[in-house]
């Protein structure tokens, strides 16, 4: 048996063979002595004691695959570079970054890097390499949700801007949704303009600044509604001139 | 159990204005209402104007500060009404109107 200490010995400075052995202290094997028995162990048993090994069993999850340089989880043979698999939901992104973005993709490129992620309020968002967002998914599955707010007053609430922006604003109560579509005509300042429906009358709106129309959800105990535009700012107000439900209000925006 | 309500902010948009870089020109403010395992939010897309007295650079911007600024514009009535509206959805929530889809029990 050698003398040598361990920093006298050759170093083996490349990757051991599966079958290279290092030894090992069995302590759940007393024959030896109490402290535990001295064996061997090949290299590659070392990595099932971090589960890496068969990759599709609970105990060794994880599948190396250093003859295509693949990493699998959950899987035995990975087919990409990275393959996961197993039931229910086998993968999931959590960072506590307040921009909701969870992950990057890219091509050789990296300036041309878009992300998507998930927030409070949006189960879905995609985002362009600046993390614009530049298509979500809101409450209610809405797309591109501008803004979502509850009411429960007759009062008027400016909900947000519309200015060069088309979409539906939809007004959701116990009595059913009243889906309002709108049309960005461009212009600036006071000049803002569009075309709104007026779904309870069929009637297409032109919409300047300071114009209004009512309307009402025919559901029982509907309530009223006003709808109006203001210039300057381009934003929109919803009021609730009769009937006594709570209510929503959700702006789908830039839908060109 | 009383209502308890968080208010964020999820986004800014910015434009450069003059020397100063990064100006905040609008704000996506977030409030919810929590009362036990269920809560509420509303969310609104804040236009904040021009440059005012108190510019700070974007990256000293804490949270607080841009929640000051879009409750500032909005003001304490509209508030107010965001709250009395996410309340009014405990006692009678507004359903989506129709059918979800859920997740299969298989």
């Amino acid at each position: 048996m050698s003398t040598k200490k361990i920093t006298g010995l050759t170093e083996l400075s490349t990757a051991p063979a599966v079958g290279d052995l290092l030894p090992i202290v069995d302590i759940s094997d007393t024959t030896d002595a109490s402290s535990g028995t001295t064996k061997s162990i090949k290299s590659a048993t070392i990595h099932k004691a971090a589960g890496i090994g068969a990759g599709n069993t609970t105990a060794e999850p994880v599948k190396i695959d250093t003859s295509n340089g693949r990493l699998g989880v959950g899987v035995a043979a990975p087919s990409s570079v990275c393959e996961i698999a197993g039931t229910g939901v086998p993968f999931e992104v959590t960072s506590t970054n307040s921009n909701g973005l969870k992950m990057a993709f890219t091509d050789s490129v990296s300036s041309t890097r878009g992300y998507v992620g998930a927030t409070s309020t949006h189960k879905f968002v995609a985002a362009d390499q600046d993390g614009a967002y530049v298509f979500t998914i809101g409450s209610n599955s809405a797309i591109n949700q501008q803004a979502y707010a509850s009411y429960n007053d007759n009062d008027a609430h400016d909900i947000c801007s519309i200015a060069n922006r088309s979409g539906i604003i939809r007004i959701h109560e116990t009595a059913g949704s009243i889906h309002t579509p709108y049309w960005s005509c461009g212009g600036a300042g006071v000049a803002y303009k569009w075309a709104m429906l007026e779904v309870d009358a069929i009637t297409l709106r032109t919409m300047v600044h300071t114009s209004t129309f009512s309307v009402t959800n025919p559901g029982t105990s509907g309530n009223t509604y006003e709808i109006k535009t203001n210039g300057g700012d381009g934003t929109f107000s919803v009021e609730r001139t009769s009937g006594a439900l709570a209510y929503t209000v959700s702006v789908s925006s830039n839908w060109y | 159990m009383a209502i308890q309500y968080t208010k964020s902010i999820t986004s800014m948009s910015t434009e450069d204005e003059g020397d100063n870089a990064n100006v905040v020109k609008s704000a996506v403010y977030n409030i919810t209402a929590t009362e036990g395992n269920k809560s509420f939010t509303s969310m609104k897309p804040i236009l904040l104007g021009d440059v005012s007295d108190d510019y700070a650079s974007y990256d000293a911007l804490t949270e607080d500060v841009v929640i000051g600024w879009c409750e500032a514009v909005m003001g304490s009535s509209e508030v107010t009404a965001l709250k009395r509206g996410l309340e009014a959805q405990f006692t009678a929530p507004i359903t989506s109107g129709v059918p979800q889809e859920k997740q299969l029990p298989w």
